[in-house]
C-alpha cells in the first residue's frame, strides 16, 4: 500500500542539525511532559501544517483530537502548533 | 504563566528555562522500557482471568506449548515458591489492615477480570500470544461482588478467606471536639451522599519490564516503568529471594505514571523470575486493554457526609463515613490513600472544630485501587467544597461569603486535625483569585443569562494539601514502611562540571531542568553544566521517588544541601588558596573573593581542580569535591489555592461548556515557572475529567465495560478549556528552598470547581447534587425533569 510512498519519522525531522520549526515550538512552548505522545503529535502537526498553513486554534484541536495526551492538558500543544504555522509561514524557521 | 506576589528575585531559580530533556524527547531519541532491545531476548505474555471471580479447575497448556517459537508455558503453580506474594508498603496502624495473599500468578482462584493466570514466553511477542491464546482454562465461575456497598452486606460473595464480610480495614479519625457536641451547638445539619467514582490513570506509555540476568556477574537488571525504583528494588529483592545488592532497577524513559507506576506488580517479579530461569532477557509490555485491567485504578469512595453549621454559615463540624473499594488485593500504597492522605485533609483551608471520619476499606471483585493523582486529597477537597456550596445553598449565603467566613485567616495554623499548614496568605490569595476571574461580574452575567433563559454557573474550589511527602516520623507513626527523605549526591568534577545522583525519579515532570536550576543557584554554575541522574539503582544511592508532590520540595530539597554541605568545603580550600579567613569569603556567580577585594578571586572550578590535584588542601581537607545529604523535612508542606470556574449548559444537549477557568496556587517559590504551570495546567485537565467525562464501570459480574479509550472518555484537545494559571509565592518556612510543590494542585482543585459551577447553573431548577462525571446525558435527564418545555 506504501509502496512508492515517502514515510517521514519523528527522527527524519531534523535536517543538517536544524530542528524542524515545530520540534522547536513544542521546546519552545513546554508542549511536551513525559514525551511519550510527542512524536505523535508533532507528526500529525507536520502533515496537518502542509496541508492548512494558517489553521485557527479549533483547527489545531481538531487535527490533533485523534492523539492523546495525558500530561499536558493540550493547551501548550496547541500554542505551540500555532507558533510553529506562524514560523513556518514567515520561513524564519528550517523548512526545506 | 503569571505572578500575583512573588517572594524573591534569583538568579536561575524562578525564570521559565526550556526543558533539558527535550531534545532527545523531540527527535525520537527517548528510550523508554518498549524500546530497550537485547541480544538474545525474548516475549512473554500473559493469559488474564475473563472472569472476576472464579476457581482454576484445570490448564491444559499443551496445544500452546506446540506452537513452534514458543519456549515455555508457566501456571500459578510453577511459580508458587519462586516468587513471593506481591506486598504493601503501608501497613496502615491501628486500623486491623488485612493483607491477604496476593500471587503473581493465580493458582486456585481468581479474583479480579485481569488477574494473571498463565505466561507463555516465545522467540516473538506475536507468537507469545498466539500461545496464550491456545491455553485452555477451566473455570468454576463464582458468583462476584464489585461495589463496596454490595461486599460488606451479610451473604455476599467472600474475596479471601479470613477477610470475614471483605472488609480490608476500619480507620477512625478524630480531631477537635466532638462531632456530636458540636451538632448541638449548630443550627443546621447538611448531609450529602457522594459517589467519588473509580478512575483509571491511563498515562500513555502502559507499564512493562525487560529483565536480564548475568551469569558472569550475578546481577540481575530490569528495566521497569517506576516512580521509585529503589522502593522497586527493595520489595523485588524480597519477593524474588535476590539479594538487594545484587539486583539493579532502572527507571528509563518513563511515559507519565500519575501514581499508577508507584506499585509493585506481579508483572516484573514475573519477568524477572523468568529472565533468571531461562538464562535470556525477557521483555513483556502491557496492550492498552490489560492496562486498563492490569493497573491499578484510583478513587472509588461512597462518602456519606454531614456537616453542623452555624446560620452565618460557620461550619463547626464534619463527620465523614466512607467506604473505600480496595480492589481485589491490597496494592503497594493503597492503605494509605483513602485514611491517612483523606481523613487528614477534612478540615481544608478552613477553621473547623471537629473532623470525625471513618473509612472501611472493601474487597471487591475488582482491579486493585491504589494512588491516583492526589491520591485521596482530591476526594476531601471534594466531600468540603460540595460541603460549602451545599451550605450556601441552605442558608442562601453566596458561596464566596460562606468560604471567607470559614477560611483560615493566617499561617502558621495548627488545624483540629493536628496538621500544621506551614504558610500562606489564604484569604488574600482566595480574594484575588475571585478578583482575577470577575466572579461579581459573572454573577451579574448570570443573573442576566437566567433571564434569557440560559444557564451559567459559577463554581469556586478552595484547597489545601499536604505533600512534600515526608516526613519519616510521620510517615512510619502511621505504617509506611520506609521512611519518606530524599537523598542527592552533588558531585563537581575536576573540570568544574556538576554531575547530581537524585533519588527521586522523575517521569515527565522537567526535574532535569528544575533541579538544574536549584544547583545552579546554589553553585553560580550554568544550567548545561549541571547533569542530572535518577532512576537507575546502581548508579544512585537509596531513593524514595517521585509521588505525593515531593519531587522539588524533597528530592530538590537534599539537592540544595548536597550543594550546601559542597560549597562549606569549597570555602575552605578557596579560603586556604586565596590566604584569606574562611569568614572573610563571599561566593557570588560561582566565584569565591575575600569581601572588599573582589579581584582577589577564585571561581568554583578552579577549586574544584585543585581539591583534585589535592597538593595544596588546608590540613584535614580530604581531596575531592562532591557531598551527599539526606534530607528529612521537619514537616509536610502546604501548597493551597482558589480555583474559580464558569460554565454555560447547552439545554439541547446538556452538554456542559467551561467559558473561563481561572487557578491561583501558591506552592511556595517556583523553581521553574514554565513547568509549574505545566504541572497545574494538566493536572487540572485531568481533574476536569473527573467532573465531567471519566469513570471506571462494571457490570455486576465484574466485566469492565470501560476498557478501551472508547468507553473510558479521557478527553481530547477539543474538550480540554483554557486554563488562566496564576501564581502566588509565599515561601514554606522550613523547606530549605521554600517549595512546596505543585504536582497535583491541579486535580485536587478541578473537580469541585467544575461540579460546583454546573450544580450552581441548575441550582434555581432546585438541583442539589449530581454524582459525577456530569455527563451531557445525565446533565440532560436532569434538565427534562427539572424543566417545562
Amino acid at each position: 500500500m506504501a509502496d512508492g510512498g515517502e514515510i517521514i519519522t519523528i527522527e527524519g525531522l531534523e535536517k543538517d542539525g536544524k530542528l524542524h520549526p515545530i520540534q522547536e515550538a513544542f521546546w519552545e512552548n513546554h508542549a511536551l511532559q513525559c514525551g511519550f505522545c510527542t512524536p505523535g503529535m508533532i507528526m500529525t502537526l507536520y502533515d496537518f501544517l502542509r496541508r492548512n498553513p494558517r489553521p485557527t486554534e479549533e483547527e489545531v484541536r481538531r487535527a490533533i483530537e485523534g492523539n492523546l495526551c495525558r500530561c499536558t492538558g493540550y493547551q501548550n500543544i496547541v500554542k505551540a502548533a500555532l507558533w510553529a504555522a506562524e514560523r513556518m509561514r514567515t520561513g524564519s524557521g528550517g523548512e526545506e | 504563566m503569571s505572578f500575583v506576589h512573588r517572594a524573591r528575585q534569583a538568579q536561575y531559580i524562578g525564570k521559565p528555562i526550556r526543558r533539558k530533556e527535550d531534545y532527545r524527547l523531540i527527535t525520537g531519541r527517548g528510550l523508554y522500557v518498549d524500546d530497550i532491545r537485547l541480544p538474545g531476548m525474548v516475549y512473554a505474555a500473559f493469559l488474564r482471568s475473563p472472569y472476576a471471580h472464579a476457581k482454576i479447575k484445570n490448564i491444559d497448556v499443551s496445544k500452546a506449548l506446540r506452537i513452534p517459537g514458543v519456549i515455555g508455558v508457566y501456571t500459578g503453580g510453577d511459580f508458587r515458591g519462586k516468587i513471593g506474594p506481591i506486598p504493601t508498603g503501608w501497613m496502615l496502624s491501628g486500623a486491623d489492615l488485612k493483607v491477604p495473599e496476593w500471587p503473581a500468578v493465580a493458582y486456585d482462584k481468581v479474583r479480579f477480570v485481569g488477574e494473571i493466570v498463565a505466561v507463555a514466553v516465545a522467540q516473538d511477542p506475536y507468537v507469545a500470544r498466539d500461545a496464550i491464546d491456545a491455553i485452555e482454562v477451566d473455570y468454576e465461575v463464582l458468583p462476584a461482588v464489585v461495589k463496596a456497598e454490595d461486599a460488606i452486606k451479610p451473604g455476599a460473595p467472600q474475596l479471601h478467606e479470613g477477610v470475614p464480610n471483605n472488609v480490608a480495614f476500619r480507620w477512625r479519625f478524630k480531631g477537635g471536639d466532638d462531632f456530636e457536641d458540636v451538632s448541638r451547638k449548630a443550627d443546621r445539619i447538611i448531609r450529602q451522599r457522594m459517589i467519588n467514582q473509580r478512575l483509571i490513570p491511563s498515562a500513555m506509555e502502559p507499564r512493562g519490564a525487560v529483565a536480564e540476568y548475568n551469569r558472569y556477574t550475578d546481577e540481575l537488571t530490569l528495566w521497569v516503568t517506576s516512580q521509585n525504583p529503589h522502593v522497586h528494588r527493595l520489595l523485588l529483592s524480597g519477593i524474588l529471594g535476590v539479594p538487594e545488592h545484587r539486583l539493579r532497577v532502572v527507571a528509563p524513559d518513563v511515559g507519565g505514571g500519575f501514581g499508577s507506576k508507584i506499585p509493585v506488580y506481579p508483572l516484573e517479579a514475573i519477568v524477572a523470575r523468568l529472565a533468571m530461569d531461562l538464562g535470556r532477557p525477557v521483555k513483556y509490555v502491557e496492550t492498552r486493554r490489560e492496562n486498563f485491567v492490569g493497573t491499578i485504578h484510583g478513587r472509588d469512595h461512597i462518602e456519606e457526609a454531614e456537616a453542623a453549621v452555624k446560620k452565618d454559615g460557620t461550619v463547626l463540624g464534619i463527620r465523614v463515613r466512607t467506604l473505600a473499594n480496595m480492589g481485589a488485593y491490597v496494592s503497594t500504597a493503597a492503605p494509605g490513600v483513602p485514611t491517612i492522605l483523606f481523613g487528614t485533609m477534612l478540615s481544608g483551608p478552613y477553621r473547623i472544630g471537629s473532623v470525625d471520619v471513618e473509612v472501611t476499606g472493601v474487597f471487591t471483585n475488582t482491579t486493585p485501587v491504589d494512588a491516583y493523582r492526589g491520591a485521596g486529597r482530591p476526594e476531601a477537597t471534594y466531600i468540603l467544597e460540595r460541603i460549602m456550596d451545599l451550605t450556601s445553598r441552605e442558608l442562601g449565603i453566596d458561596p464566596a461569603e460562606v468560604r471567607r467566613r470559614n477560611l483560615v485567616e493566617k499561617a502558621p495554623y495548627t488545624a483540629v486535625t493536628g496538621l500544621t499548614y506551614d504558610s500562606g496568605n489564604y484569604r488574600e490569595v482566595f480574594e484575588r483569585a475571585l478578583k482575577l476571574a470577575d466572579y461579581e461580574g459573572w454573577r451579574r452575567r448570570q443573573d442576566e443569562a437566567r433571564r434569557e433563559g440560559r444557564l451559567i454557573g459559577i463554581g469556586i474550589s478552595c484547597y489545601i494539601e499536604m505533600c512534600g511527602l515526608a516526613p519519616s516520623r510521620i510517615a512510619r507513626a502511621t505504617g509506611f514502611g520506609l521512611g519518606l527523605w530524599e537523598s542527592a549526591i552533588v558531585r563537581i568534577h575536576p573540570s568544574g562540571k556538576v554531575t547530581i545522583y537524585t533519588g527521586s525519579s522523575p517521569h515527565g515532570q522537567g526535574e532535569d531542568t528544575a533541579f538544574a536550576q536549584i544547583a545552579s543557584e546554589e553553585l553560580g554554575v550554568s544550567v548545561d553544566d549541571v547533569e542530572i541522574i535518577h532512576g537507575d539503582t546502581k548508579q544512585i544511592q537509596f531513593g524514595m521517588g517521585t509521588y505525593g508532590s515531593r519531587t522539588t520540595p524533597v528530592g530538590g530539597g537534599a539537592i540544595a544541601l548536597a550543594c550546601r554541605k559542597v560549597k562549606e568545603k569549597a570555602r575552605r580550600i578557596a579560603a586556604h588558596l586565596l590566604e584569606a579567613r574562611e569568614e572573610d569569603l563571599m561566593f557570588e556567580g560561582g566565584r569565591f573573593y575575600v569581601k572588599g577585594a573582589p579581584d582577589k578571586f577564585v571561581t568554583l572550578q578552579q577549586v574544584a581542580l585543585a581539591s583534585y590535584t589535592a597538593e595544596s588542601l588546608p590540613p584535614g581537607v580530604e581531596p575531592g569535591l562532591e557531598a551527599t545529604a539526606f534530607y528529612d523535612p521537619e514537616n509536610f508542606t502546604f501548597p493551597y489555592g482558589t480555583h474559580v470556574c464558569v460554565v454555560e449548559i447547552d439545554k439541547g444537549s446538556g452538554e456542559a461548556k467551561i467559558l473561563r477557568y481561572v487557578a491561583l496556587d501558591d506552592a511556595g517559590i517556583i523553581v521553574n515557572p514554565l513547568l509549574a504551570e505545566g504541572q497545574v495546567v494538566g493536572g487540572i485537565l485531568q481533574g476536569v475529567a473527573q467532573a465531567l467525562y471519566e469513570e471506571a464501570i462494571y457490570d455486576s459480574t465484574g466485566n469492565l465495560l470501560t476498557a478501551g479509550f472508547n468507553d473510558y472518555m479521557i478527553p481530547t484537545a477539543r474538550e480540554a478549556p483554557k486554563i488562566e494559571s496564576f501564581f502566588y509565592e509565599t515561601p514554606s518556612p522550613h523547606n530549605p528552598l521554600g517549595v512546596k510543590g505543585i504536582g497535583e494542585t491541579g486535580t485536587i482543585a478541578s473537580t469541585p470547581a467544575v461540579v460546583n459551577a454546573i450544580i450552581d447553573a441548575l441550582s434555581h431548577l432546585g438541583v442539589r447534587h449530581i454524582d459525577m462525571p456530569l455527563t451531557p446525558s445525565k446533565i440532560y435527564k436532569v434538565l427534562r425533569e427539572r424543566m417545562v418545555g
